[in-house]
């Protein structure tokens, strides 16, 4: 019974694990106001009133707002800066020990570039500040390589909050990560990408769930249901348009809880549990 | 992506030598690269092609004629 026991202990799933421990790294994705930073911010309290370590990434290179919607007071040091910022790139490169390492845990990474509040953790990768700076490619790289050493502990959930669109496919961020969130909202836009992310996310063999927001009624979200599956995309969850998530986004503030939060705890429990229906 | 990965072709026998290259400086007989988190390698060689658009590569030749072969030479 002892090395049943030691057996049970050392079996630790990355990914969804049924037995209520996991370690996990989730991006959350989708077309450009969809609201993909709403779903980053739902579940990332959700997870962490679950009991779950959360740290939340910021990976969206020209939108800053997630850390008002997770309630941080302030912006963590972008971790471009740990690599010396891009002056120092164009320079001679600039330095950095962390990235040495095979593995990078969470509490590896100096606090100026974490910021802890609530519970919850958050770093962002980095934002395009001036006209003329250049592309986001060092950014991505950044990204692709934390992602590829980040290693949560048990009980920990990683969230990263990707770009808008299709890019970080290419760039080859979302091979480093567990499962793929796809936010779709109503509109047609929305849907075609959809199409194109369940093709994207098949190709680097990963799990896709899909999670309706901004939704007015039963009927928009069983219409959508309907085209989504038409394109073999099953949907895992619906946020229904709650007046909280538009004061919060209006006024640039933390969700109030509500049916949103609701909505978000049920996709938890589909993310951590995928053969629940 | 426009941080490329630097190759080298030694005689017909492609071998990668960094990746993520953000800066190559040339010196003497070969080139400098440094990638995103500020390692440095130095090959020697000649450039043969550089592709920024499909595969994001530079591949470096050896220079026969000048006796170089393409390689590594790793400095601090």
């Amino acid at each position: 019974l002892g090395d049943f026991c030691e057996a049970v202990r050392n079996t630790r799933i990355t990914g969804a694990n049924v037995s209520g421990s996991l370690q996990m790294k989730l991006s959350v994705c989708g077309k450009g106001g969809s609201g993909k930073s709403i779903v980053v911010s739902l579940l990332a309290h959700q997870a962490k009133a679950r009991g779950l370590d959360v740290l939340a990434i910021d990976s969206d290179e020209s939108n800053s707002g997630l850390f008002r919607m997770l309630g941080f007071q302030q912006q963590p040091t972008p971790l471009m800066e740990l690599v010396g910022g891009k002056n120092s790139i164009k320079r001679k490169i600039g330095r950095s020990d962390l990235f040495s390492a095979d593995r990078i845990s969470i509490e590896d990474i100096p606090a100026p570039f974490v910021v802890r509040q609530n519970g919850l953790r958050l770093m962002s990768i980095g934002k395009i500040l001036l006209s003329l700076e250049g592309c986001a490619c060092p950014m991505g790289v950044l990204c692709r390589e934390l992602l590829k050493k980040l290693e949560p502990d048990e009980n920990e959930l990683v969230i990263v909050d990707m770009e808008a669109g299709v890019e970080h496919f290419g760039r080859g961020i979302d091979e480093n990560i567990d499962a793929i969130v796809l936010v779709v909202e109503p509109s047609m836009e929305s849907i075609v990408l959809a199409e194109k992310i369940r093709d994207l996310s098949a190709g680097v063999r990963k799990n896709l769930h899909c999670v309706l927001n901004k939704i007015r009624s039963q009927k928009v979200s069983g219409e959508l249901k309907k085209m989504l599956q038409a394109k073999s995309i099953e949907v895992a969850g619906i946020i229904p348009d709650d007046p909280a998530v538009f004061e919060a986004c209006f006024k640039g503030r933390p969700i109030a809880r509500g049916k949103a939060f609701e909505a978000a705890d049920k996709i938890l429990t589909r993310l951590f549990n995928p053969t629940i229906s | 992506m426009c941080l490329s990965t630097v190759y080298v072709d030694s005689t017909g026998k492609i071998l990668e030598v960094m990746q993520d290259v953000a800066r190559i400086e040339a010196e003497n007989d070969g080139y400098n690269l440094f990638d995103l988190f500020g390692a440095r390698k130095f090959v020697q060689g000649t450039i043969k092609f550089v592709d920024l658009i499909d595969e994001h590569k530079v591949v470096l030749e050896e220079v026969a004629e000048k006796g170089i072969h393409a390689g590594l030479a790793l400095r601090p």
